[in-house]
Formats: structure tokens, C-alpha cells, sequence
């Protein structure tokens, strides 16, 4: 058991990978959605559209680790999200990949903290709202996006909200459809 | 004529990208914007005609982000109660012109090279491991699977009068579930018959060997001569 509880790939199986691909392809498909979502809110706000659109860039991971119930799944699953989101092309070019793989990073710590032995919604919802800094972050670095500490905070708190909202849909739709296929 | 190597102008990118992170003067964006930009849309501006409406859309959108945090230092314009400062005009060129480097790297290698050849390349030259190459691919051919499914997902809900532009999570629910279920049935098949076939994906990884052919180099070193560009200004 201590073995399925280190970072490491060594564990994975093909059918991991396999459903690693199903993860990420859904998340791709959402991300590249997601930026419709982000153009549309952009006109109600910067927290309007932080709160609509930013969850469903954290979506990967969760989707992921639900999935698989293995370390180093939510990492994979937003970073490869990413990837394939980066290889379509979207306007974010290749810096979707540094978003996802920063992204992933803190969610995967989520995962980490809880011993990897909790995939529930909760700490999916966790898992989701942790990635908020790191999109806020990189935002400020690549788009300006700097505001005031305060302002900057209520931008976060918003990323993260929509996060937890997203990253429990997210847990709940995995448990909904592997729960249907195995009734 | 040859062709450019898929891990060559990966890394090419990769490079061009952090440099739009790091550049903030406008020369040095303008520089960017001009080497990368310029032929990433002429190349990409037919086949990624999405790309290149968003990229417009983006720069709109950068210009009312920036008036509503950077509008700063001396009055330039107003539009009825709206004054438009030196500020806000600084960081939406700024900006912009870090979208079209950006987003014209991102259409120059989407142009020029195919999703599987750059999934291969990684796995030779920039060694991804082998998992992760055949989990990429073949996320990369269930995600085009996936755009048919959500087409008629979305025209299924169109006729029964739901949105179909997905706002609330209740939304998200309804149009992810049926997308992931066949998705996932897709995927534990693949995942199977791999299995059956005795495919060893998790301990292999090659080394790792960049292209050094002549159209590699001029790559590196173009992207090394921004860089320059980049320390002396």
C-alpha cells in the first residue's frame, strides 16, 4: 500500500494511462471551451469572470485524480489538459502548458496533504480552489493583471471559489458515471 | 524542402513564450510580436481561424482590463465619464503585443507541425516518457472525438430549448456526463486491449537527444539572438 502512495509512475498501468487520456481529452475540451466562457463573463467584470470561467481551467486535475486514485494523477491530468489544449492551438499559445503544469502542482498537493487517501468531492473542491494562486500569479506576470493587494485578493478568492464549485462537479460527475457503469 | 523538426520548434516556442513572460519594455515586446507574431498569423490565420478571432477579441478585452487596473498617470483621451490614462494605454500595447508574440509562436507551430508528428518528437527527442506520449496521443484523438459527441450534445440540447452556451455548473454537468461516459468507454477499451497486449508503458522513458540538423540550429539560434536582444535593451 506504501508503494501506491509515492510519486512515481512505476505503479501506473495502461489502463492509468488509458484513462489519464479520457481525463485529459475531457479537460482539453473544456478548457478550450473555457475561454468563450472567460470572453463573454469579461464584459460583467473581472470577479464575474473569474468566477464563471477560472474553476473550469482547474478542472483537470480533479477529473483526474477522482478518476485514476493514484499519486501524481492530478498533476498529469491538468499538465497533459494543458498540453493537448496548447497543441490545438488556443490564443494562450504554449503558456496554457506553464498554467497547467502550475496549476496541477498545487492541486496535486491537495492530494498529498490528504495522504492520497481521499477522492471524494470535498477534496476535489480542494483540490480545485488551491489552483486559483497559481492562475492569479501567472496572470499578473504574463497580463498585467496587477491590482491592488486587496483587489488582488478578492480575485483569487473568486478563482478559488470557481475552482471548489468546478472541482466538486467535477468529482461528482466521475462518481455519477463510473458508479452507473459499475451498477 | 525539408522539413523543421516538431521538437526543434517545440523548444523554439517554448523559449519565444517565457521570453513574452519575462520581456516588459515595449521594444523588446514589439521585437517579440514582430519575429513571431507576424508569421505565426499569416501561417495560421487560414487554418486557425478561431485562434486568430479570439486573438482579436483577447486585445479588446486586454484594453478594458487595463483601463480597469492600470489607468494611471497622465490623461490621454476620455470617452464621456470614461478618462483613458497614459497607464492604461502603456499596458494594453504592452499586452497586446505579448498576445500576438504569444499567440503567433502558438499558431507558427500549430501550422507547421501535426499534433501526432510533435507527440512522436516528444517521445524521441525530449523524452516524455512513453505513458505519458501514449496517453497525450491518444487524449489528443479522443479529444477530437469528443468535439462530435459535444456537437450533438449541444444540438440535442438546442432542440429541447436548453442553453447552449454552459453557465451554470448544473449545465457543465449535463454537457460533461454524457460527453465523459462514452469517452470513458472508449478509454477503458483502449485501456484493455492494451493490457491484453502486454504493453509496457510505465517504466520506459528514452533519453534525452534534441535535434542538432541545420534548420534545428537556425532555430536555436534565433531564439538564442531574442534572447540577446532581450539582455541588451
Amino acid at each position: 500500500m506504501a508503494a501506491q502512495r509515492k510519486l512515481t509512475l512505476a505503479t501506473w498501468t495502461s489502463m492509468d494511462f488509458a484513462l489519464l487520456a479520457v481525463a485529459a481529452a475531457v479537460a482539453s475540451i473544456i478548457f478550450y471551451s473555457a475561454w468563450f466562457v472567460y470572453e463573454i463573463g469579461s464584459a460583467a467584470g473581472p470577479i464575474f469572470s473569474r468566477m464563471i470561467s477560472y474553476g473550469l481551467w482547474f478542472i483537470g486535475a480533479p477529473l483526474a485524480a477522482t478518476l485514476i486514485r493514484k499519486p501524481l494523477s492530478a498533476f498529469l491530468g491538468e499538465t497533459l489538459g494543458a498540453l493537448v489544449e496548447s497543441l490545438l492551438p488556443t490564443i494562450g499559445g504554449i503558456t496554457n502548458l506553464y498554467y497547467g503544469i502550475a496549476q496541477g502542482a498545487l492541486s496535486e498537493l491537495v492530494y498529498l496533504a490528504r495522504g492520497y487517501r481521499r477522492w471524494d468531492p470535498l477534496t476535489a473542491a480542494l483540490a480545485g480552489a488551491a489552483a486559483a494562486p497559481a492562475a492569479v500569479a501567472l496572470d499578473a506576470l504574463l497580463f498585467n493583471e496587477i491590482a491592488t493587494l486587496p483587489v488582488m485578493i478578492l480575485w483569487t478568492i473568486a478563482a478559488a471559489i470557481s475552482g471548489a464549485i468546478y472541482g466538486f462537479v467535477a468529482a461528482k460527475i466521475v462518481e455519477g458515471v463510473v458508479g452507473t457503469r459499475e451498477a | 524542402m525539408g522539413r523543421i523538426d516538431p521538437a526543434a520548434l517545440f523548444i523554439y516556442v517554448l523559449t519565444v513564450t517565457f521570453y513574452g513572460f519575462i520581456a516588459r519594455e515595449t521594444a523588446d515586446l514589439a521585437m517579440l510580436a514582430i519575429v513571431n507574431g507576424i508569421p505565426g498569423l499569416i501561417l495560421g490565420a487560414r487554418r486557425s481561424r478561431v485562434i486568430f478571432a479570439l486573438i482579436v477579441l483577447g486585445i479588446i478585452g486586454m484594453f478594458f482590463n487595463a483601463i480597469l487596473v492600470s489607468n494611471t498617470g497622465e490623461q490621454v483621451a476620455s470617452i464621456g465619464p470614461l478618462i483613458i490614462r497614459e497607464g492604461a494605454i502603456r499596458a494594453a500595447v504592452n499586452v497586446s503585443l505579448r498576445f500576438i508574440a504569444i499567440g503567433g509562436a502558438a499558431l507558427l507551430f500549430s501550422s507547421l507541425i501535426n499534433p501526432r508528428e510533435a507527440l512522436r518528437a516528444f517521445e524521441e527527442k525530449l523524452g516524455l516518457p512513453r505513458g505519458l506520449a501514449f496517453a497525450a496521443a491518444l487524449a489528443f484523438r479522443l479529444f477530437l472525438l469528443a468535439q462530435k459527441d459535444l456537437e450533438e450534445v449541444l444540438a440535442v440540447r438546442k432542440q429541447r430549448g436548453a442553453r447552449t452556451i454552459p453557465i451554470t455548473p448544473t449545465d457543465i454537468k449535463s454537457i460533461v456526463s454524457p460527453i465523459f461516459n462514452v469517452m470513458l468507454e472508449r478509454g477503458v477499451w483502449i485501456g484493455v486491449a492494451a493490457e491484453l497486449r502486454g504493453l509496457r508503458l510505465a517504466a520506459s522513458r528514452r533519453r534525452l537527444s534534441p535535434p542538432f540538423d541545420k534548420r534545428s540550429i537556425a532555430l536555436y539560434l534565433a531564439a538564442i539572438i531574442q534572447g540577446v536582444f532581450l539582455l541588451i535593451t
